[in-house]
């Protein structure tokens, strides 16, 4: 060990890279080690807010029953994205492995998708129709239930698409 | 000699950041080799391809998940070296093989053969000793404590734990056996193993044969996980997938056996530190260091 005491500079070989954005040292106890660090990787990864759209107290969070859109990305190396448009109808919150899943009937079929919340593939989260609005009220946290008795809960998605791709279309006109 | 706490020696605690946490002087113990090491700690030895580093143990904190540089995920386990420090040397001429023998975690409360030992050693008392085997050119002096930094985000290492104790387990558990009909007439059988062997011939069970008995808190190596990510200042170590044993065990980690030489660690980070990790380095490290994911092209590209 070289008690000498020269500034060395680390430079990282390319295997390694090192995060430009590094947190302060945490207070960390013998018990809370991961609630801390996975606290900090949470930080990391709510770019762009999606921590407060899924949190249990904001006012404006999504709840079951809204309609969203999500995009994603296909792979980091291309710009194409792929779209995921359905109702929530289960969000589960385990801190940095947050997910949901949205749900839709695609050309007579069922469809549902799970997305982790902080994958670094999931470029956008669009609410296009909030819970509680135009009686799709639901009573609860977990809607499996739509599977086999779905209502009316899926009949407002085919004009809430066309709607945002008319939306586009104007937004790419201007 | 007269009361314990005389015999403790007073030091810096825990949980301390890297910039707290010192490096103790060569030993008061009698070892030829050890004031050996000591005397050349200036010049570290070089790392060649046959060398042999020690290992550490850890603690199992628990897992979480990581998305590497091109958004795959994957499971990971997070371990953290709690007051790690090299305690005895096993030299080839007095022990008959090298060795290191590591402890983990400061503890209070030990016996009074155990304080005076520990007082010699100039060392707080560990609650986890192990011993790892490493050549000759890898050995440390006593007291030297180890870090995360020690292992090098993208190498593989083996990791060793007690498995969770599953107790008297049944044969179905204990060796997938398939049990038998649920109905059908089958009385009282339904999850036992069935025949144990033939007839007249030759009229004995074999030995070894798979039967109910207690299952699990056994040794149990996971071999070749990766290391995805070291947090230098929290002293932690986040490796893929899954490990034996329960939170906050002690785990035992070391260079994979199963890579040979060079391949256990990726190629543009060799040499990698030895014998460990050096204080200037150390310092100089930023708190994250995050593996690449060493395969150079996006997995989910397909070829056109």
């Amino acid at each position: 060990m070289s008690t000498a005491t020269e500034t060395v500079k680390y430079t990282p070989p390319s295997s390694i890279h090192v995060p430009v954005e590094q947190f302060p040292v945490p207070r960390v106890t013998k018990k809370n080690v991961i609630e801390v660090v996975s606290q900090e990787q949470v930080k990391r990864a709510n770019v762009d807010g999606r921590t407060e759209l899924f949190s249990r107290k904001n006012p404006d969070r999504i709840q079951p029953g809204a309609v969203l859109l999500v995009e994603t990305l296909n792979s980091k190396a291309k710009e194409s994205t792929s779209t995921f448009m359905g109702v929530v109808i289960a969000i589960r919150r385990k801190g940095l492995e947050t997910s949901f899943i949205l749900r839709n009937i695609v050309m007579k079929v069922g469809v549902e998708q799970r997305f982790a919340l902080y994958s670094p593939m999931l470029k956008s989260i669009k609410v296009l129709q909030p819970a509680g609005a135009k009686d799709t009220k639901f009573r609860r946290a977990k809607l499996f239930y739509l599977r086999d008795q779905p209502g009316k809960a899926f009949q407002s998605l085919q004009s809430l698409w066309k709607l945002e791709q008319a939306e586009k279309v104007a937004a790419k006109k201007n | 000699m007269n009361s314990l706490t005389k015999l403790l020696p007073s030091f810096a605690s825990a949980i301390t950041t890297k910039s707290a946490r010192p490096i103790l002087a060569a030993c008061i113990h009698n070892s030829a080799v050890v004031r050996q090491a000591a005397a050349t700690s200036d010049q570290s030895p070089a790392w060649t391809p046959h060398s042999q580093r020690v290992g550490i143990i850890a603690r199992k904190k628990g897992m979480s998940t990581f998305w590497d540089e091109w958004g795959a995920r994957m499971p990971t386990t997070i371990l953290q070296l709690e007051d790690v420090q090299v305690l005895d040397v096993r030299t080839e001429e007095k022990h008959g093989y090298t060795a290191l023998q590591v402890g983990c975690t400061n503890k209070k409360n030990v016996t009074k053969p155990m304080a005076i030992h520990y007082s010699k050693l100039n060392v707080q008392p560990k609650q986890s000793v192990a011993e790892f085997r490493v050549t000759t050119d890898a050995v440390l002096p006593i007291g030297t404590s180890l870090s995360a930094a020690h292992f090098v985000p993208g190498q593989f290492v083996d990791v060793t734990a007690p498995s969770i104790g599953k107790g008297f387990a049944g044969v179905m558990k204990r060796w997938n056996f398939s049990g038998l009909p649920a109905s059908h007439g089958v009385s009282l059988a339904h999850r036992s193993a069935g025949s144990t062997g033939q007839r007249k011939w030759p009229s004995k069970v074999f030995k070894g044969k798979k039967m109910a008995g207690r299952m699990g808190g056994k040794s149990v190596t996971v071999q070749s996980l990766k290391v995805l990510k070291i947090d230098t200042e929290l002293n932690l170590i986040y490796v893929k997938g899954c490990i034996p044993g329960f939170d906050d065990q002690f785990v035992q980690v070391k260079d994979a056996v199963k890579k040979h030489g060079a391949k256990r660690f990726p190629s543009d980070a060799l040499p990698p530190p030895f014998p460990t990790i050096n204080e200037a380095s150390l310092e100089s490290m930023p708190r994250e260091l995050i593996a690449n994911s060493g395969e150079g092209k996006d997995p989910f590209t397909t070829k056109e």
